[in-house]
């Protein structure tokens, strides 16, 4: 047991680099994301981390061990696929028992109720894969790779394949599921919301380079690249200055006390249900766009107006 | 107009495709020795059935379809894995140039290879040069029906098994095995109708002990018109299309 450690990691398919020397050390126990969009790597690290590929260069460690080299059923790491990759032709309970078998575990009956049980799967242990739905599917795929005890579970985007409200539903039993095993779960998503709501750390990944670790909140409040910023949420620039759509007021008289004030024009207002969204335009051509919340007013397009914010709530990109 | 012409053209069509063979199989249950019809009887396949070289070359044809699959089954459904895992345009091109080449050649050059191969070997044409043919060509097919299943397979299926704690064979073994059963009984189904079928290039490499059943029909054929033979092709007709059906099920299942 012990951190899992990525010391300078470097791998290049024919094509190109996909991996540019990714650091990063996941303590034991945390729910760590690895959060960046479609291609810029995020798989590729994990097969590495599982033993499907090697890399070209630098070190993979759990708990001061070295991976490299060892084959998968090698490694104390299990993983869940972005497929979920079931055995077709095993039930719920068999594909759960499947490594528990390999090892000859002599527990391996109880430990499948066990795991089905921790998934809710216990009705379901008998059915095919293909007599699931998505969401029991996803559940078998997390009950057999952590019925193995691994001391990291690789996760691929596991709720991608879910509709919007299974995929909600999902995230609150997978956080819990991680709270109530300890193990290291190392979870991949180009999915800003799941990661923030997640995470105990995010790693920000940028075409095979790493942008920024940090909570939630550091990576959310205090961006350290423009990237990073725009990648977590919708970001106003005003020049070099960021600030979010949330933060930004808007009133027809000028505010006091110390706020940062543009002048600008209405452009549209829209009706978002939780809130009202209102784009407008600043002399300089820069759109501005704030969510306010009901009752502050509504504007019309063409309307003068003060677009302001707390300077403590400006995003500012260190140079 | 399009309603009463569509039902038409369909019976055309399919008169013009099993007519021959109902006609064939009508014959077979004629009394009489011509093309006339003189009434119902049995005689040809009591006549069939008490034919003592008809048997052998029946039990020749059964025997070497047999062996064939099973060697065929074997090697090709390898093949075919193997040649998914490379993933190789141009390795599974090549395979299935032998699907098109044209038998007699085929056969030609097994025989050759045969000829040439004898002048260090002390053995003769025989039952063996036949199921080294029929393996031979049976492949292709075996290696076309366990890649169609492959193909619609989840790589990411071995690899889970890998992570479970497999080893590269148990992961085979275990899974993509299991996985490709229904491909490899229909490519087996497959590999034994094209070996028991087949005459061209049998009759090339056969030796004096190893008639087999096309063969022998194919000779009585010749000597004029036989309702034994009818009897027989129906027989062997209605044996190979359910044979046919079965393995079209698999495929599907
Ligand atoms: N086996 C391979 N051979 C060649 N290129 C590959 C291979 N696997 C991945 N790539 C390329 O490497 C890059 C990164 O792929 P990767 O699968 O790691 O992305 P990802 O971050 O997981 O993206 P996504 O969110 O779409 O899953 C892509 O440009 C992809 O085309
Ligand atoms: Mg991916």
């Amino acid at each position: 047991m012990g951190d899992l450690q990525l010391e300078e990691i470097y791998k290049d398919f024919p094509s190109h680099r996909v991996v540019d020397g990714i650091s990063l050390s996941i303590p034991q126990g945390c729910f760590y994301s690895l959060l960046g969009p479609s291609g810029c790597g995020k798989t590729t690290t994990l097969r590495m981390i599982a033993g499907f590929d090697e890399p070209d260069r630098g070190l993979i460690k759990l708990g001061g061990r070295t991976l490299n080299g060892l084959r998968p059923y090698q490694r104390p790491v299990t993983t869940v696929f972005q497929s979920y990759a079931l055995f077709p032709h095993l039930t719920a309970a068999e594909n759960i028992a499947f490594g528990l078998k390999r090892k000859g575990d002599p527990d391996t009956a109880r430990k499948v109720t066990e795991a089905l049980d921790l998934v809710q799967l216990t009705t379901k242990a008998d059915r095919l894969p293909a007599q699931m739905s998505g969401g029991e599917r996803q559940r078998t795929a997390l009950a057999r790779a952590l019925v193995l005890e691994p001391e990291v579970l690789l996760l691929d985007e596991p709720l991608s394949a879910l509709d919007p409200k299974l995929r909600k539903q999902m995230r609150l039993e997978l956080k819990e599921l991680q709270s109530r095993v300890g193990i290291t779960f190392l979870f991949i998503t180009h999915d800003q919301e799941e990661a923030l709501s997640l995470s105990d750390r995010i790693a920000v990944m940028h075409k095979g380079r790493l942008e920024q670790i940090g909570t939630p909140q550091e990576i959310y409040l205090s961006p350290a690249t423009r990237f990073v910023a725009g990648f977590l949420g919708a970001v106003n620039w005003v020049g070099p200055v960021g600030v979010r759509p949330e933060m930004t007021r808007i009133s027809r008289e000028a505010p006091g006390n110390g706020a940062r004030v543009v002048e600008a024009t209405v452009n549209s207002a829209m009706f978002l249900g939780d809130c009202f969204q209102v784009e407008t335009r600043t002399s300089a051509g820069d759109s501005i766009i704030a969510q306010i919340a009901h009752g502050l007013g509504e504007f019309q397009r063409g309307e003068r107006v003060h677009v302001w914010w707390h300077p403590q709530d400006e995003i500012a990109i260190p140079q | 107009m399009k309603g009463r012409l569509l039902p038409l053209y369909v019976v055309a069509l399919y008169a013009f495709l099993h007519l021959p063979l109902l006609i064939l199989c009508a014959f077979s249950f004629n009394s009489s020795r011509f093309t006339v019809w003189e009434g119902f009887s049995l005689v040809w396949y009591r006549m069939m059935w008490n034919d003592g070289a008809l048997a052998e070359a029946t039990w020749n044809s059964l025997l070497i379809a047999a062996v064939s699959t099973v060697l065929s089954t074997i090697v090709g459904t390898l093949c075919a894995y193997g040649l998914w895992k490379k993933n190789s345009k141009l390795l599974s091109g090549s395979l299935y140039l032998s699907l098109v080449t044209p038998e007699i050649i085929t056969g030609i050059a097994l025989l050759a290879t045969f000829q040439w191969a004898f002048r260090y070997l002390q053995i003769q044409l025989g039952m063996h040069t036949v199921i080294l043919a029929h393996v031979a060509f049976s492949i292709a097919y075996v290696v076309l029906v366990v890649m169609a299943r492959l193909r619609t397979a989840d790589p990411a299926l071995e690899e889970a098994a890998l992570d479970l704690g497999a080893t590269e064979w148990q992961a085979f073994r275990l899974v993509t095995l299991p996985m490709l059963k229904p491909g490899i009984a229909a490519a087996a189904l497959l590999a034994f109708t094209v070996s028991f079928d087949d005459y061209v290039i049998t009759s090339l490499v056969a030796g004096v002990d190893s008639e087999t059943l096309p063969m022998m029909l194919y000779a009585m054929a010749r000597r004029g018109a036989n309702p034994v033979v009818s009897a027989i092709s129906t027989v062997i007709f209605v044996g190979l299309g359910m044979l046919i059906v079965a393995s079209e099920r698999l495929q599907k299942a």
